[in-house]
C-alpha cells in the first residue's frame, strides 16, 4: 500500500490525528487550566476570606495546648498530629494551625475513623471550621474532565481518553519522522502564505514543545496503568480486590501497619522542631506527628515531616524521626516501594507539575496551550490541504460532505470550547445560590455552550462562524473578572490592593484570554474575509509579475 | 527564584539565536549578509555552550530533576520566541521571491466561471432553530430545578441531645435500586455552627439501632454538607423512622427520630406500593441476604 516508511508514517499521522483531534483538544483545554486548579477553585470561592499568613508566636506553648487537646479529644489514639502554619507546594495556600488524629479501628475494621480541628495557637480552644462558600465545580471538575470525560462512567472516561491518548503517542511518533525536515527547519516559520503557514506553525509548535507533549502523553497512560493493562497483575496477584490484598501489601506496606494506640510523648517538642530547622530551614516543618514506630524497634515516635518542596519525588517529602520518650534521633523510615514505584511516581509527578514553583507552573500552564495550538493547527491543516475552495469565497457548501463535517466541528471546538470554558466561570457568578446541584449546573452551561456553539456552527458560513465564535470567546473571557466586580468583593480593585495574587491573577488572566481570543480572531479575519481576499490577489497580480516558480 | 528563571530563559534564547545566526539561512536573514564560515561556526559553539550554561543554572539551583524539567521548559518557550519573532525582523532581506500562485480571483471573467453557491438554507435554519432550543432548555430546566435539600421548606428541623439540626432527602424521588436491587436513599445533615465542632462522628439507619456498633453508616462532608447513603431495609413501611445517632467529642451518645413519612413521601409511597405487588417484592430481601456472602 505505501512505497515507503514516510508515506506510510504520514498517512498514520494524519488519520490518527483527525479521530482523535477533537477529544485531545478537549483534554488539552481541560487540562490545561488544571495546572491551576487550586487557584481556580479559590477563585470560584469567593466568600471565603483573603488569606493571612501568620506563623506561630509562642511555639513551645502552642505545642503543649495542642498535645493537651489531642489528649482530651483523642485519648489512646493510633496517630496524632500537629500541623504547624505553612504553606507548602501541594497546598499552595496558607494552612493554619491544627491538630488531626487516627482513632483505633474498632473491632473488625482496618481503620478507626480520623478528625482534625482548627486551633487558636494562642488560647488552645477549637476554631469554628470556617465560612461556607458557595456550592461550586472548581477548579478540580474541570481538571477531571481531562481524564473522565463527563457524563458517562469513570470505566468508559478513562477508556475513551486511554485510547486517543495512545493515538496521540502514535501520531507523535510518526510526526517526527513524517515532518522529517523538523530540524533543519528549525526556526523556520513562513506567516502569510496560507497551508505552509499552517505547516509551520504546526511545525513549531510541535517540534519546540516536544519534550513536553511526549512527557504528557506517555505519563498520562501511566496513570491508569494497571486499568489498561491488567494481565500483568491478574497472572501474578489474581483478578479480585481481595486476592489484590498481598500486591497492594508490597506496593504501599506502610498502609498495612497494625495500628498501636499511643501516649502523650514525653519529650519536648520544639527542641526536636528546632534540630530539624537546622537541617531544613526555618519554617520548614509541615507536621509533628505522633505513632508508634515500625522497623527500628518498637517504640513510640516522633516524626517531623517537612513541606512538601521542589524535588521530583514530591508526595514523599523528607522525615525525620526521633524517640518519643527521650527524644534521641531515630534510624530514617525505609523508602518502600522499591524502583518501580519511585519511577511510577516521578512519571505522574513529571505529569502534575505540583513540585514547580509558580514560575514553573505558569511554564506548564504555557506547555499546555501549545498543545492545544498543535492539535488545533493539526485539525485545521487537514481541512486546508483538502478543500478546493476559500472559506471566505462562501463556497464551502460545494465541499465535500467529509472535509465540511470536519470544518464544522474544528469551528465548534476550537473556537466554541474554549468560550465554554468561560461560561463555565461565568456561571459561577451568576447561578442562584441556593439550587440544588449547583456544581452540576456550572458544568452544564459549560456543555450547553459548546453545544450553541456547534449548531452556531452550523448555521453561519463558516468563515463567518470562526470569526465570531472567536470574538465571542473574546467577549466571554472579557466579561469574566466584570462580572467578578459587580457579583463578589473580590475583584481586582481589591484583589490588588491586598496584593493577593491568586485572586487577582485569575482575573487578569481571564484578561489575557481575551487578549488571545481576540488576536486568533483578528488573524482569522484576515485569512477569511473575501473581499480582503480578492483585494489582496488583485493587488498582488497588478504589482508584481511572476517571476520564481517554487518556494517549497 | 525570580531572577534565576529569568536568567535561565535570557541566556537559552541567546542561545538560541547564536544557533540560527549558525545557519545560512537564518543568518543571511537576521544580518541581510552570510558571514564567514568561520563566524558560523564560532556562533554553533557559542550557542551550544549557551545552552549549556542555562541547563547548568537550572541544575544548581533546583536540583537535577526540576532543574531539567524546567529548562526545557524555557527552552521551548525562547525557541518559540524566536520562530515567531523571526518573520518580524527588520533586517529581513526584501522577499519577492513569492510563488507564482495565479491569483485565481482576479482573473477576468473568474466570477462567470465559479460555480454558484448552493443556498443549504434548510439545513441553516434547521440549526438556527436548535441553537435558539439550547438556552431556551438550558433556562426551562434551570427554572425546574429544585432549591437546595436543607434550604426547602420540609426539611425537617430537630433536636439531638444538645445539638439542633437539619436533615434532608436529597431528592424527592422513589429509591435508586443498586445490585442486587437493594434501595438505597441519600439524606444530608447540617448540625448548627458551633454544634458541629463538638460532634466526633454521625450516624444515620432506619429502624432504631440495637447498639453504637450498629449505629449505621456515617456522615461524611464538610459542616455544611454532611451527606450519608443509606440501604433501607426491606420491611421499611410508612411508620418507619430514621434514626440520627451522634456521639459528641466528649464521648456522650444522643439519638434522635425522624419519620421517614415526613423527610421521604415518595419512599414510603414506594414501599406501599410494592407491598401491594407481591411479585415484585421478593428480590429486595434475598439480595440483602446474598450481599455479604459476595
Amino acid at each position: 500500500m505505501f512505497s515507503s516508511l514516510r508515506q506510510c508514517t504520514s498517512w498514520l499521522h494524519t488519520w490518527t490525528g483527525l479521530i482523535v483531534g477533537w477529544v485531545l483538544f478537549f483534554v488539552f483545554v481541560t487540562g490545561t487550566p488544571g495546572y491551576f486548579q487550586i487557584e481556580i477553585t479559590r477563585w470560584m470561592q469567593p466568600e471565603l476570606p483573603m488569606v493571612q499568613a501568620r506563623a506561630l508566636e509562642n511555639r513551645a506553648a502552642s505545642f503543649e495546648l495542642a498535645l493537651d487537646r489531642l489528649q482530651k479529644v483523642a485519648p489512646g489514639a493510633a496517630a496524632w498530629r500537629i500541623n504547624l502554619p505553612h504553606e507548602s507546594l501541594q497546598s499552595r495556600t496558607w494552612q493554619e494551625f491544627g491538630i488531626g488524629w487516627d482513632e483505633m479501628p474498632p473491632d473488625g475494621h482496618d481503620r478507626g475513623p480520623s478528625g482534625s480541628e482548627k486551633l487558636d495557637p494562642a488560647t488552645g480552644q477549637v476554631l469554628p471550621s470556617g465560612i461556607e462558600p458557595r456550592a461550586t465545580a472548581g477548579g478540580r471538575t474541570l481538571y477531571q474532565m481531562h481524564y473522565l470525560l463527563h457524563y458517562m462512567d469513570f470505566d468508559w472516561g478513562i477508556r475513551i481518553v486511554g485510547v486517543c491518548t495512545m493515538l496521540m503517542l502514535m501520531a507523535i511518533v510518526t510526526g517526527v519522522i513524517t515532518h522529517k525536515k523538523i530540524f533543519k527547519d528549525f526556526f523556520t516559520f513562513r506567516p502569510g502564505k496560507g497551508q505552509r503557514s499552517w505547516l509551520d506553525a504546526h511545525n513549531a509548535v510541535s517540534v519546540m514543545a516536544l519534550p513536553f507533549f511526549l512527557m504528557i502523553t506517555y505519563s498520562g497512560l501511566v496513570f491508569f496503568l494497571f486499568t489498561y493493562m491488567p494481565a500483568g497483575i491478574n497472572a501474578i496477584y489474581g483478578s479480585d480486590q481481595q486476592s489484590r490484598k498481598p500486591y497492594f501489601a508490597e506496593i504501599f506496606p506502610e498502609f498495612n501497619r497494625k495500628p498501636v494506640a499511643i501516649s502523650r510523648p514525653g519529650t519536648p517538642l520544639l527542641p526536636l522542631v528546632a534540630q530539624a530547622e537546622a537541617v531544613w530551614g526555618p519554617g520548614q516543618v509541615r507536621t509533628i506527628g505522633v505513632m508508634h514506630n515500625q522497623g527500628a524497634g518498637e517504640v513510640q515516635a516522633v516524626t517531623l515531616t517537612r513541606v512538601n518542596g521542589s524535588a521530583l519525588d514530591f508526595q514523599r517529602p523528607q522525615t525525620l524521626r526521633f524517640d518519643a520518650r527521650s527524644g534521641a534521633p531515630l534510624a530514617p523510615e525505609p523508602k518502600t516501594g522499591g524502583a518501580a514505584r519511585t519511577t511510577q511516581t516521578v512519571m505522574l509527578n513529571l505529569h502534575e507539575g505540583l513540585f514547580v514553583g509558580a514560575w514553573g507552573r505558569w511554564v506548564y500552564f504555557f506547555a499546555g496551550l501549545l498543545g492545544c495550538a498543535m492539535i488545533g493547527t493539526g485539525m485545521v491543516l487537514w481541512t486546508v490541504k483538502r478543500r478546493r475552495h476559500h472559506l471566505g469565497s462562501g463556497l464551502e457548501a460545494t465541499e465535500q460532505f467529509g472535509v465540511r463535517l470536519v470544518e464544522t466541528l474544528n469551528v465548534a471546538t476550537i473556537a466554541g470550547l474554549p468560550m465554554a470554558v468561560a461560561a463555565y466561570f461565568l456561571a459561577n457568578r451568576l447561578l442562584p445560590l441556593d439550587i440544588t446541584d449547583r456544581p452540576a449546573w456550572e458544568v452544564h452551561t459549560l456543555f450547553a455552550v459548546w453545544l450553541g456553539a456547534l449548531f452556531y456552527a452550523l448555521a453561519r458560513p463558516l468563515h463567518r462562524a470562526w470569526i465570531e465564535l472567536f470574538r465571542a470567546g473574546c467577549a466571554a473571557y472579557a466579561l469574566v473578572p466584570v462580572i467578578n466586580a459587580l457579583t463578589t468583593d473580590k475583584h481586582l480593585l481589591n484583589t490588588l490592593r491586598a496584593g493577593d495574587w491568586v485572586l487577582a491573577g485569575f482575573d487578569l488572566t481571564m484578561w489575557g484570554m481575551a487578549a488571545l481570543l481576540a488576536l486568533m480572531a483578528v488573524k482569522v479575519k484576515r485569512r477569511l474575509d473575501p473581499s480582503r481576499a480578492a483585494r489582496k490577489a488583485a493587488g498582488a497580480a497588478a504589482a508584481r509579475p511572476v517571476t520564481e516558480g517554487s518556494v517549497a | 527564584m525570580t531572577l534565576l528563571h529569568l536568567a535561565i530563559l535570557v541566556i537559552s534564547l541567546a542561545g538560541f539565536a547564536a544557533l540560527a545566526l549558525a545557519t545560512e539561512r537564518h543568518a543571511e536573514h537576521l544580518l541581510g549578509r552570510l558571514p564567514a564560515p568561520q563566524w558560523r561556526l564560532l556562533a554553533r559553539v557559542a550557542g551550544w555552550l549557551l545552552l549549556a550554561v542555562s541547563l547548568a543554572l537550572g541544575i544548581a539551583y533546583l536540583g537535577s530533576g526540576v532543574g531539567i524539567t524546567l529548562w526545557l521548559g524555557w527552552l521551548t518557550i525562547a525557541a518559540l520566541a524566536l520562530v515567531f519573532a523571526f518573520p518580524k525582523w527588520p533586517l529581513r532581506p526584501v522577499d519577492h521571491a513569492r510563488p507564482a500562485r495565479p491569483a485565481k480571483a482576479a482573473k477576468p471573467g473568474a466570477a462567470a466561471e465559479m460555480p454558484v453557491a448552493p443556498r443549504r438554507t434548510a439545513r441553516r435554519w434547521l440549526a438556527a432553530a436548535l441553537l435558539a432550543a439550547v438556552p431556551l432548555v438550558y433556562l426551562l430546566a434551570l427554572q425546574a430545578t429544585p432549591i437546595a435539600p436543607l434550604l426547602r421548606a420540609d426539611a425537617f428541623a430537630g433536636q439531638v441531645g444538645p445539638w439542633s439540626f437539619r436533615l434532608a432527602d436529597r431528592d424527592h424521588d422513589v429509591p435508586k435500586l443498586v445490585a442486587m436491587d437493594i434501595p438505597m436513599k441519600s439524606y444530608q445533615v447540617r448540625f448548627c455552627e458551633d454544634c458541629d465542632a463538638q460532634i466526633r462522628a454521625a450516624y444515620l439507619k432506619v429502624n432504631k439501632p440495637r447498639s453504637l456498633r450498629a449505629a449505621g453508616i456515617v456522615l461524611q462532608g464538610t459542616r455544611w454538607d454532611r451527606n450519608v447513603d443509606i440501604q433501607l431495609p426491606a420491611n421499611t413501611t410508612a411508620g418507619s423512622s430514621l434514626w440520627l445517632t451522634v456521639v459528641g467529642k466528649d464521648g456522650e451518645m444522643h439519638q434522635a427520630q425522624v419519620r421517614l413519612a415526613d423527610v421521604s413521601p415518595a419512599t414510603v409511597a414506594w414501599f406501599q406500593q410494592r407491598e401491594a405487588k407481591p411479585e415484585a417484592g421478593p428480590a429486595a430481601p434475598q439480595g440483602a441476604i446474598e450481599r455479604p456472602s459476595q
